[in-house]
């Protein structure tokens, strides 16, 4: 009953349109008629041309005549616009005899209108007056290709939303948009599934929070699915921004990936239980390889292994994969330093006191022939990984912050550090690090970004992008109950709409448009606090059990920390009380970046709990 | 065991410290921080404002933004393309000066940008090239405070969420079609797409009243009534007048029969409306008057604005006074209006009898009230609106619907007038007593000071001197009211938009009967202003000879236009040889093709204003009603 009806989606109606005619998808040209018409006026090599103007630059000839641009419409030209002009007047004549509601399609067939007329001047040379001007037909034949022209680079841009890339076969307009309508159908059938499959297994839990963590993790799922579906139905049909709907593409691809991630998850939950019942026997092979892994491998090697996979994360997949990847991999660095040293920790400072003195710390690090005091030697043993461990967090923070461009990881992934600090080494070194935080900090606060963050955060109606001041008045004009779950209004009638980013980083404030402010407190307390519980929870099992799954429970602690911490960021982020760091909501936002971190706590929790149910059974 | 204490009491700290941040930060969100949506609603980036004022203002004025020490022309961080595009950029700069000097003005743009905030050679070309696209927008040099306004207006975004726009319709043709306003919204069962040829000429026109229309407060605040407007404006008429502002901008566009014309003119304001409903048709605003003071952000709107002094058209209010007196012949009013006063040679002075009949000379002064009625007759044709008392917006009036802020004006005539003070025994000094003060061989001290203040005030008023004010949109009103009446019809308000449900409901205002009888006198004498002599009278009417020049033949005494000539004399400092021209053509009548849409008005009214190149020359003739006249022809033959 929240999911959008497909009536309510003019590219649903218009690909209704385009699918039974497939000959009007024909391949994109080469080069836009408006580049064509730039090197007709100024020469092949459009380098050092502002084609916009017609500026030549380094005293290249013009070949302009003067007296009428019409005159630069050479034979060639024509001949693509007279292909156009027979696509646009073939749908144009389509979209009027469609028997589909006038008022929805009316916005395409404005813009179909509009591009007929330019073709029609242009091949008939009427409108004089306009087509006498270089720049005019200029400007025309970009708008006519779906074209953006960045005078700086001298490229061509194809505008993604343009409506002239539902009729090209590059950008698969007419496959995303029957995915985005097959993905509506099965919604209600796959949302029944995935929450009778959860169910089932998160029924089997002993403990009741257990159980709630479940059901807590699978209605935040469904109501981020509700408002991505309704983006993917209703986003820009108020605008006139964006002509076809960017956000399309959301539910099918948001689908996919929770369909995944639930998969590994049950995967793993039960590998997991596979170790802890009997230490992988039924499986020799692989129990000789993990073994033989687990004699070999040394932290230096996991602390190399992850730096290269986050780097190749950023690098090579997205920002968002990347961030998510660091997040998780500290979490499995933390949990195995946890696991390894942190009993030993506390042993030494319960019988040696004084081990952790600043003066055997700096006696450690110096190389001293003969024999060894104690506090060193045992700096020695623990401070080796964890000063691994810290030149690792400094280096992928230095590299995500600076490489990459990624403030909210890096927080996250410093919180963890200094989490894992404190519960190590206690107050004094945790002092340090904080401090060490806080100059970092004011540091980065000189630099041109976070100064941008900051001035998006405290003035967002002076601030150098208008995103935020977009979202307030999107929010703030749909309190105190919000628009309800289906029906929000994306764009406002000036064409103005949110942020593409409003399902990943935004979600707090859709929450909030959506069912109010105060449901959206709610929804923060209930992933903070959640979050908070049940790390507490993955602490005290850590703390109390012999278990094989010791090392991964501890890296549950992490993850819940890093989805506490997420939260935390994301919300506050949207409340403008921090700087904006381009986070999602844990289990709510689209994409990769919310889901993991959370579903393997999830999962984590559920395998341990069930492993306690069986060996008690 | 012992572990885990220790663990979970450090783990809780930290939670305790950070869950009552927490608490604090999401009460002071929702309790203490308490901005409105309003407060967000314009979306202005100060920083980047700042920046963009900063270059303008090297641009502009060179020398108040010097920087100390030499400024190098050198940026390291730009590709080889931004920097051609900076070079290519100085040619642009609406500066004289040499190529060197330019190049000073982009570094010091450069360190003037970055004293707001550090930017990089993609933000600073890109920056430089707004500025100077909005530098080039007026072909006059702008104003600071111009270019402030209109880097603001560029950078600045509406970002409020629930207004509903309104819908903006106009009509080229049977069909309705939405010219402005949000597509779906805004749809209508048989609406057209503006996107058709036939608006193209009032699609600029028409952005600009919907912007102007869409802030009017009245408006902004109706979040959830969407108000739909139909535009006035006729698409073939502001066609034509298009064509003489390309005809002024030299283009070879030019039609024929507008060219001859163009080198006399500095400059003109025309505005063409329908009498039947006080529809504005057509608007052109040419020459140096329609970009001063802001005046160019309007368009040809700024025809409604521009004021220019009566001159003879204001013979029109004083006629209307004459036609209700029975002491004066309606047959020589007629031929008075005729020939804009006598141009009989035993007359000593052309407007001798205006003057006299304006102040009772001839007949008991101490009744009469023609300087009262005239006035009255200019506040019922919508004259004088908000001049009591007299302040800036005085004859200012409403063109669209729920208008908070005229920016129209009718005109103001004889406004600081007293009524009251012609109410004595001895309201007027004689003529021939005040025409020799008027030449200085008499001394004013002789007489009833406000008796002789009262007989100036009539004596300029009926010429159309002093503080009397018209527009062309008052002009044309003028003649479509006098139309309207001499037709026992209702008055009419012009206006540029109206509510769509009372598109063809129209407001009628009903004159008294006896301003009726008199206009349909004024409307004879308008007609026979178009015609030659005639036995009995000397001289042809005023817009004959234009007349005769537009068309290549006479009118006749059923002549299908009426109109009234005005000239403002060479003394005037600020418009010396002005020349003013008031009338109603029937283009149907004039000979336009049957081909013509049924749809496109017949009946038109006229106000023209023309401002000559040179006031003292003789031969441009009457150039505002050489202007109207072949517009008139344009009209019936077609571009």
């Amino acid at each position: 009953m929240f999911l959008p009806k497909a009536n309510e989606s003019p590219d649903f109606q218009f690909v209704s349109i385009l699918a039974q005619h497939p000959e009007l998808i024909q391949p994109r040209s080469e080069e836009p008629i408006a580049a064509r018409f730039c090197s007709n006026s100024w020469g092949p090599s459009l380098e050092l041309v502002d084609c916009r103007s017609g500026v030549i630059s380094k005293g290249q000839t013009a070949i302009f005549p003067w007296g009428g641009a019409e005159a630069l419409i050479t034979p060639e030209i024509e001949i693509a616009l007279q292909q156009r002009q027979l696509r646009l007047e073939r749908l144009r004549s389509l979209v009027e005899a469609s028997a589909i509601d006038k008022n929805l399609l009316f916005p395409i067939q404005s813009l179909l209108e509009k591009r007929l007329v330019i073709t029609n001047q242009l091949l008939n040379r009427s409108d004089v007056q306009n087509i006498q001007s270089y720049s005019n037909i200029f400007s025309e034949l970009l708008l006519l290709d779906g074209y953006r022209y960045d005078f700086l680079s001298g490229k061509f841009i194809p505008l993604r939303y343009d409506i002239v890339r539902a009729l090209e076969k590059e950008a698969n307009y007419v496959e995303r948009i029957e995915r985005t309508k097959l993905a509506l159908v099965i919604a209600p059938y796959f949302v029944f599934l995935f929450c009778f499959v959860w169910l089932s297994i998160g029924f089997r839990a002993r403990n009741l929070n257990i159980r709630l963590l479940v059901c807590g993790m699978l209605g935040l799922s469904v109501f981020g699915l509700l408002i991505c579906a309704d983006a993917a139905v209703r986003f820009g049909a108020q605008g006139s921004v964006y002509s076809l709907n960017p956000l399309s593409a959301t539910l099918p691809n948001q689908l996919l990936w929770i369909a995944i991630m639930s998969l590994l998850a049950i995967l793993l939950v039960k590998i997991l239980s596979l170790v802890e019942a009997n230490g992988l026997r039924s499986f020799p092979w692989v129990a000789s390889k993990v073994n033989y892994f687990y004699r070999n491998i040394k932290f230096a090697h996991l602390v190399f292994l992850g730096t290269l996979s986050i780097a190749g994360a950023y690098k090579l997949f997205s920002p968002a994969v990347g961030a998510e990847t660091l997040k998780v991999i500290v979490c499995v660095l933390s949990g195995v330093l946890l696991s390894q040293h942190g009993r030993e920790v506390f042993l030494v400072r319960k019988y040696v006191p004084n081990s952790f003195s600043f003066r055997s710390f700096w006696e450690s690090l110096t190389p001293l022939d003969g024999i060894l005091s104690t506090p060193i030697m045992i700096h020695r043993l623990f401070l080796r990984s964890y000063l691994l461990f810290v030149f690792f967090g400094l280096f992928t923070v230095g590299m995500t912050a600076f490489g990459f461009g990624d403030l909210g990881g890096t927080a996250v992934a410093v919180c963890i550090v200094l989490i894992l600090t404190l519960l190590l080494y206690g107050w004094p070194l945790f002092t340090c690090a904080i401090t060490l935080g806080v100059i970092a900090v004011s540091l980065a606060l000189k630099t041109t970004k976070v100064q941008d963050r900051l001035a998006l955060m405290l003035e967002p109606s002076s601030a150098a992008v208008s995103d935020f001041a977009r979202l307030i008045t999107f929010e703030e004009s749909l309190q105190p109950y919000g628009q309800g779950i289906g029906a929000l209004r994306w764009c406002n009638e000036l064409g103005v709409c949110v942020p593409l980013q409003v399902l990943s980083d935004y979600m707090p404030i859709v929450v909030s448009a959506s069912v109010g402010r105060t449901v959206s407190v709610l929804v923060f307390l209930m992933i903070f606090l959640g979050s908070l519980f049940f790390a507490y929870r993955a602490l005290i099992f850590f703390a109390s059990t012999n278990s094989r799954l010791r090392v991964v429970v501890a890296t549950a602690f992490f993850l819940f920390v890093s989805t506490g911490v997420q939260t935390v960021i994301t919300f506050f982020g949207n409340w403008r009380l921090l700087p904006l760091t381009g986070l999602g909501v844990p289990f709510m936002s689209i994409g990769i970046s919310s889901i993991v971190a959370g579903y393997l706590a999830v999962c984590i929790m559920l395998a341990y709990d069930l492993c306690q149910s069986t060996r008690r059974l | 065991m012992t572990f885990l204490p220790q663990l979970l009491r450090r783990a809780s700290m930290v939670s305790l410290i950070v869950a009552s941040s927490l608490v604090l930060a999401v009460f002071y969100n929702f309790y203490a921080r308490g901005k409105s949506a309003e407060e967000f609603e314009t979306y202005i980036p100060s920083a980047r404002v700042a920046q963009h004022r900063a270059i303008a203002k090297v641009f502009v004025s060179p020398d108040e933004s010097q920087v100390e020490g030499a400024v190098k022309f050198d940026f390291p961080e730009c590709s080889d393309r931004q920097l051609e595009l900076l070079k290519n950029q100085l040619a642009k700069l609406p500066s004289s000066s040499s190529y060197g000097v330019k190049e000073d003005l982009i570094a010091r743009a450069y360190e003037g940008m970055n004293s707001y905030r550090r930017a990089n050679c993609r933000e600073f070309v890109f920056a430089v090239d707004r500025v100077l696209r909005i530098l080039s927008l007026s072909q006059n040099k702008l104003h600071g405070d111009t270019v402030d306004r209109l880097i603001v207006q560029s950078l600045t975004e509406d970002v409020a969420w629930l207004r509903s726009l309104p819908c903006l319709y106009g009509r080229p043709s049977a069909q309705l079609s939405l010219i402005r306003g949000p597509l779906s919204a805004c749809y209508k069962e048989g609406v057209a797409l503006s996107v058709d040829a036939s608006v193209t000429s009032i699609k600029r026109l028409a952005g600009i009243a919907y912007q102007r229309y869409v802030n009017e407060p009245a408006v902004k605040q109706s979040l959830l009534r969407r108000s739909a407007v139909m535009l006035q404006l006729d698409p073939y008429i502001q066609q034509v007048l298009n064509n003489i502002a390309d005809c002024f901008r030299q283009s070879s566009n030019c039609h024929p029969r507008i060219r001859p014309l163009i080198t006399d003119l500095q400059g003109a304001t025309v505005v063409v409306t329908n009498p039947h409903n006080g529809g504005i048709l057509g608007l052109l605003c040419i020459g140096q008057k329609c970009t001063k003071n802001d005046l160019e952000q309007f368009d040809h709107y700024a025809a409604l604005m521009l004021e220019a002094p009566m001159a003879s058209t204001a013979k029109l209010f004083y006629a209307l006074a004459f036609a209700q007196d029975s002491k004066v012949s309606h047959r020589e009013l007629e031929l008075q209006i005729k020939t804009s006063g006598q141009l009989d040679p035993l007359a000593l002075k052309r407007n001798e009898w205006w003057e006299k009949t304006a102040i009772c000379d001839s007949s008991s002064q101490a009744d009469c009230r023609r300087a009262a009625r005239a006035q009255q007759a200019a506040t019922d044709l919508f004259f004088n609106i908000a001049c009591n008392p007299l302040k800036e917006s005085c004859g200012r009036i409403g063109v669209m619907p729920r208008e908070s802020r005229h920016f129209a004006s009718m005109g103001r005539f004889a406004a600081s007038t007293d009524i009251a003070a012609y109410r004595s025994k001895t309201p007027f000094i004689p003529w021939v007593a005040y025409d020799s003060i008027r030449q200085g061989t008499l001394s004013a001290s002789k007489f009833d000071s406000v008796s002789y203040s009262n007989t100036s005030s009539a004596v300029q008023s009926v010429i159309g001197s002093g503080d009397n004010r018209i527009s062309a949109l008052g002009l044309a009103m003028l003649s479509g009211n006098l139309y309207q009446l001499s037709r026992g019809s209702a008055l009419r308000r012009p206006n540029l938009l109206v509510d769509i449900d009372q598109a063809s409901h129209r407001d009628d205002i009903l004159a008294p009967s006896s301003l009726r009888r008199a206009a349909s006198v004024v409307y004879s004498g308008m007609t026979r202003a178009m015609v030659s002599s005639e036995p009995g009278w000397t001289g042809d009417g005023t817009g004959h000879r234009a007349f005769l020049e537009a068309f290549e033949r006479s009118c006749g005494t059923d002549c299908a236009i009426a109109g009234k000539t005005g000239t403002v004399t060479l003394k005037d400092p600020n418009f010396p040889g002005t020349t003013l021209f008031t009338s109603v053509a029937n283009l149907g009548e004039l000979g336009r093709a049957p081909d013509h849409s049924q749809d496109e008005p017949n009946l038109i009214a006229l106000g023209v204003i023309a401002f000559p190149v040179d006031p003292s020359r003789v031969n441009s003739g009457h150039l505002a009603s050489r202007l109207a006249l072949r517009i008139v022809r344009v009209l019936v033959d077609g571009l």
